[in-house]
């Protein structure tokens, strides 16, 4: 796991279209994988409260989920290309869950992005003071679509930040409520 | 690095079975492809020592095989599926109690070789690269005519890289995705934009601002916040803080010795000692001759941006909680 430290801080910039500004960067630990914390803490949900949870166990873990996170983007990603759209938004992960075989996991998160969507059309109607839109569904996928990674650049790892963002979410609901 | 190691043993001993039914059916070239949905409706042989010599033989000479999967699950797909996740969990978490099946064992064993070999070679990979690329092409009119068939129950092979001993066998819906990752992969680490390895702490000044802090027996911090408290729901917090504390502490030692360029047995000795450490709640002494050396090195400062307040905000809960 730990077997080598060479630290590649100057990348080399890639040659062909498409050449974004973080592209240019190294790809960092902190922005390849999820905070460690986090991973710990979610692990130490399921176990009981006098459990241990080895550094080396979480730093396999934050390795996993994070390539599971790249596996699922990648496939949102590709049937949004497909599509013609830059955006990837919750129901493209909801597709990429079924199209990749994790018919499990499906129906969980089309109710988890139900229920988010309500929350956050509720957020956005209060702040707006009432002034909502006459279609009141679009202005929450607007609003979901915006909260995700942003629209004006299609690269992997803008779409890796992205779903990172929304997937701790999903564990801590995943928590609260066993499938 | 131990639970690395079990994965791809139990991962060979499926994939060697597996091997030799691929031997009995035929050689490599482009022809199997084409062949292997049709020889995934085939009844496998039963395995013969004839057909041990002939897998012996394949793992002389590697190639692409089209060939069912010797013992298909007869379940569903999704409870395969469900069953993967739940022993990837448990052994993940390092509770090898129970023994995973065979089909377990493989789906589980797809992500793991590529890890290993996406972090230890670095310019075979992006040798590899291009010729998965016409791979892909024949794999994707693969996966269209096996769709026509029927999308359930069988296991597509794998093509086989220079870090794979045998072939694995996964769901033919994520084939696909399986090789669009690896050609992501391969392609940050030929750009040379991929970090390797870990670093000990994420930000310098943090680091030296905790080890600066005063620490009292049992090498924990002083004067935390929640040593204020007297309730009872405090001290069990205070229990869990101070267990991931040593945890910590003990790690710097095996970074060290991976600095270090030990071989691999030592290397375990030393994350076995880091475990003991941490169980015997580390002396205070222990782990400062290779963080003073660490600083002498003096490895270069990570910026800290806008982009990075979320991971920073976290660093700032975990330094309260230590």
């Amino acid at each position: 796991m730990a077997d080598h430290h060479h630290h590649h801080h100057h990348g080399h910039p890639p040659d062909g279209p498409g050449g974004a500004g973080d592209q240019l960067e190294v790809i960092k630990e902190q922005d390849r994988l999820l905070p460690i914390a986090n991973v710990g803490r979610i692990m130490k949900q399921i176990l009981p409260p006098n459990a241990k949870i080895s550094k080396e166990a979480k730093e396999t873990m934050q390795e996993c989920v994070s390539e599971f996170i790249s596996f699922v983007t990648g496939e949102a990603s590709d049937k949004c290309h497909k599509e013609k759209r830059k955006t990837v938004n919750g129901d493209d992960v909801c597709c990429a869950f079924g199209a990749l075989g994790f018919d499990d996991y499906v129906d969980p998160m089309r109710r988890y992005l139900h229920k988010y969507r309500e929350l956050e059309g509720d957020r956005a109607a209060s702040s707006r003071g009432g002034g909502g839109g006459p279609a009141g569904a679009a202005d929450p996928a607007s609003a979901s679509a915006a909260a995700g990674p942003s629209p004006s650049a299609a690269s992997a790892g803008h779409f890796m930040f992205g779903a990172a963002m929304d997937r701790p979410d999903n564990n801590s609901s995943a928590g609260a409520r066993p499938f | 690095m131990m639970s690395f190691k079990g994965h791809e043993g139990f991962g060979q001993v499926a994939a060697a079975g597996a091997g030799s039914q691929a031997a009995s059916h035929g050689g490599a070239g482009p022809l199997p492809w084409w062949a292997g949905p049709q020889l995934l409706f085939g009844e496998p042989a039963p395995p013969s020592p004839e057909e041990t010599r002939r897998d012996a033989q394949f793992q002389v000479v590697p190639g692409v095989q089209g060939t069912p999967d010797p013992a298909p699950p007869k379940t569903g797909t999704p409870e395969v599926l469900k069953f993967s996740v739940f022993q990837g969990n448990l052994e993940s978490g390092g509770k090898g109690e129970k023994t995973p099946k065979n089909s377990t064992t493989i789906a589980l064993q797809s992500p793991f070789p590529e890890y290993n070999g996406r972090f230890e070679i670095g310019l075979g990979q992006s040798m590899l690269a291009p010729s998965n690329y016409p791979c892909a092409d024949q794999c994707y009119g693969m996966l269209a005519a096996y769709g026509m068939r029927s999308m359930s129950g069988g296991r597509m092979l794998l093509p086989l890289n220079a870090t794979a001993d045998a072939p694995i066998y996964v769901n033919p819906k994520q084939y696909e995705g399986i090789l669009r990752r690896r050609r992501a992969r391969a392609k940050a680490e030929s750009e040379n934009r991929l970090a390797k390895g870990r670093k000990p702490y994420l930000h310098e000044s943090r680091h030296l601002h905790a080890m600066r802090r005063v620490r009292g027996t049992g090498g924990r911090f002083v004067n935390t916040k929640k040593e204020g408290r007297g309730t009872g729901v405090a001290s069990n917090g205070g229990s869990k803080t101070a267990a991931a504390a040593p945890s910590r502490l003990a790690m710097p030692p095996s970074f060290q010795s991976s600095v270090a360029s030990l071989s691999g047995s030592d290397v375990s000795n030393m994350y076995s000692g880091g475990l003991e450490q941490h169980l015997r709640a580390p002396h205070f002494f222990t782990p400062l001759p290779p963080i003073m050396e660490d600083g002498d090195h003096g490895g270069p400062p990570t910026r800290i941006s806008s982009s990075f307040k979320w991971a920073a905000s976290d660093g700032c809960c975990e330094l309260l909680k230590a």
